[in-house]
């Protein structure tokens, strides 16, 4: 078994014939270059690589046979706030690896919620979500260095669950201006807000049933800065979306403890100049703080001071406190 | 009267023998249901090869019996024990054997040797770390199992692992799960403790209602490890539709250490037993297949007075709702319990 699955990455967490599992794509060669994991193994599908479902146990045989990168920083969001574009910085420094919401983590975080019911799925997806990662973070060139993980915007409601597992690694989090948020994501909503099983979302704001987008979103994210407020520590980066430069971004990969060369500086600058979330890296990136403002209706502006306004501004004063301008 | 013993259950596998290849063991773990006198106090005796040799023939023609499981005692402190896997795989059987690991370095030579007959291995765990093992089965212990797996694991020697879930152990079930995983066992099976004493029952055993959580889960656990898990001795079920367990379907029969045919390997030797109503034969000076039909009348009747016995209940306790208790009960293993 573990032989066959040499050079294989565990793409998504599934449940096949009421049997939870992973299923698997032959990735040998693939580089994680796209800005999300999941784009890379749509490039890879392209290529008609095998696919395969195993059950959970492989991992445990994995995490002992292969050789793989300790997380060196994890990135939360609370969506559209630039987090791609802090992931990418990452994937400018050498040796590193980058994993971008890949759905096998973010899938078994989601578990926590879905499925933990009791405390021994608690504990066993504990340890599932490790190997899941160790698998992704696999050493497939020896040189690898570095692992950042950048996980989905609702994973972060997970945070107190994910940093026993990993207690000492440093996180960012990054958000953004309430109204700016919702803006953005009523314009092209994302799949976590589309979702029909509001399972995941109704754990974070409660009975997410009956609302309107606007409102479901600001709650939403209003949970998401209430819980950067509550949980913040000195392990912890909070970073505004507005304060985002290159130096900044070379500050927060300070705080993940690397240090960054001159070339990979010029990279960050170069890839920080793009659209990040297009795979191309052609797109130019226009920054678009004013546009979203004036493109917020009453409704968005009244849902985001409802439910996200005040936590937004705790926050602030949180972050003003302990980095004063 | 239904006369399951004489019906295939697919559920319950093709036929087999246990056979007890020694009484004596190395080890002295509290809760062991076996009697602590044949394990320690009696002097050693250990199942005849003859005796072996018919039985696996006689056994075969009578009831197609083509798998054998040693138990004991220990059975590789069996002081011919190469012999005893040579033997079931010159009959053309197969032969797996459960054991507390501490012999396995010696007897891995024999293992090899006669790698086509052996199935598979279980081995007895009582924690998933060395302090928690060795605490039950001495210093050392751990340590041996773990060069034991990993030499099962390297040789695709398929291996389970065993546990009886002692009270200590019921909140670390999914800890146990993830170990054998990690280990590469094929197999996990529980065992719910086989009280040998009141004072047992109240250290080391779960009441019903810890029990029954218990089940549920490691039913959550089966539903999410490919490797296989369950609940081989102890479980509560009431289904009557179907015989509860494989001894009383007819499938799995029992040998102790003197060549006598008895109803399972759970019931024989029992600690503290008043009586061995559960043996049926004297495999010395009778044939295999006289005794099984004397087995499966036993088992017949077993099944009725456990349905009747069910059927007096309207919500059935731990002694009628777990097979193996109302067997220990009904048989006279557990005298200071009251009975019937």
């Amino acid at each position: 078994m573990l032989e066959d699955l040499k050079g294989w990455l565990p793409v998504d967490a599934v449940v096949v014939e009421g049997r939870p599992g992973l299923m698997w794509m032959e990735m040998s060669g693939v580089s994680l270059t796209e800005p999300f994991f999941q784009q890379t193994v749509e490039r890879a599908r392209k290529e008609n690589r095998a696919e395969r479902f195993t059950e959970f146990d492989v991992l445990l045989q994995l995490e002992k046979q292969l050789e793989s990168v300790a997380p060196t920083g994890f990135i939360f969001h609370s969506s559209r706030c630039g987090s791609t574009l802090v992931a990418n910085a990452c994937r400018a420094v050498s040796n590193s690896i980058v994993l971008s919401e890949a759905n096998a983590i973010d899938s078994l975080v989601a578990r926590f919620i879905t499925d933990a019911d009791n405390p021994v799925k608690e504990s066993l997806y504990s340890v599932f979500l490790r190997g899941v990662v160790h698998a992704l973070a696999q050493r497939r060139t020896s040189t690898e260095q570095h692992l950042f993980i950048k996980f989905a915007c609702c994973s972060f409601a997970q945070l107190e669950r994910i940093k026993r597992i990993w207690p000492n690694v440093p996180w960012l989090f990054l958000y953004r201006d309430p109204v700016e948020t919702i803006v953005s994501n009523m314009r092209d909503a994302p799949p976590w807000l589309m979702d029909n099983d509001r399972r995941v979302l109704s754990s974070i704001i409660g009975d997410a049933s009956e609302m309107s987008l606007e409102e479901l979103c600001a709650r939403t994210i209003g949970s998401l800065f209430s819980t950067a407020y509550k949980l913040a520590n000195a392990n912890s980066m909070l970073l505004n979306y507005n304060q985002l430069s290159v130096p900044v971004i070379a500050s927060v990969l300070n705080f993940f403890n690397v240090s960054l060369s001159s070339e990979e500086l010029e990279t960050i600058a170069r890839t920080s100049e793009v659209y990040s979330k297009e795979a191309s890296g052609t797109r130019a990136f226009v920054a678009d703080v004013d546009a979203k403002q004036k493109l917020a209706s009453d409704l968005v502006r009244e849902m985001s001071e409802r439910w996200a306004g005040e936590p937004y501004r705790l926050l602030e004063n949180l972050v003003n406190r302990v980095n004063p301008v | 009267m239904a006369n399951f013993s004489e019906t295939d259950f697919d559920d319950y596998g093709p036929r087999r023998l246990s056979v007890e290849l020694a009484n004596i063991c190395n080890l002295h773990c509290s809760y062991c249901f076996r009697s602590d006198e044949n394990l320690y106090s009696s002097h050693a005796e250990f199942f005849p090869l003859d005796l072996l040799r018919r039985l696996i023939d006689e056994a075969r023609d009578a009831a197609n019996v083509t798998r054998i499981s040693f138990t004991g005692g220990e059975p590789t402190l069996h002081p011919e024990f190469a012999e005893t896997l040579r033997i079931i795989g010159n009959a053309g059987a197969t032969v797996s054997f459960v054991t507390n690991g501490w012999h396995f370095e010696r007897v891995w030579p024999a293992l090899q040797a006669n790698r086509a007959a052996v199935s598979h291995v279980a081995f007895s765990l009582d924690g998933v770390t060395r302090e928690d093992h060795d605490r039950w089965r001495g210093n050392g212990s751990f340590d041996r199992l773990v060069r034991a797996f990993t030499r099962c694991y390297m040789s695709k020697l398929p291996f389970g692992v065993k546990i009886v879930i002692r009270r200590d152990l019921v909140d670390q079930l999914e800890q146990i799960a993830i170990f054998a995983a990690r280990m590469g066992a094929a197999s996990l099976n529980f065992v719910h403790v086989m009280p040998t004493s009141n004072a047992v029952a109240d250290d080391s055993a779960l009441n019903l209602d810890e029990q029954r959580i218990a089940e549920q889960e490691i039913a959550i656990l089966a539903r999410i490890f490919k490797m296989n898990i369950g609940i081989d001795v102890g479980y509560y079920n009431v289904d009557e539709t179907r015989p509860p367990c494989a001894p009383l379907a007819g499938v799995s029969m029992n040998i102790d250490y003197r060549g006598r045919l008895s109803l399972c390997c759970n019931l024989s030797g029992f600690r503290g037993a008043a009586e061995e109503l559960d043996v049926v034969a004297d495999l010395n000076v009778e044939s295999f297949g006289s005794a099984y039909e004397k087995f499966k009348t036993l088992a017949t009747a077993q099944l009725q007075r456990r349905k009747d016995a069910l059927a007096a209940l309207p919500a059935p306790d731990i002694y009628t709702g777990s097979p193996c208790m109302f067997c220990l009960q009904s048989f006279g293993k557990i005298p200071w319990k009251a009975r019937f």
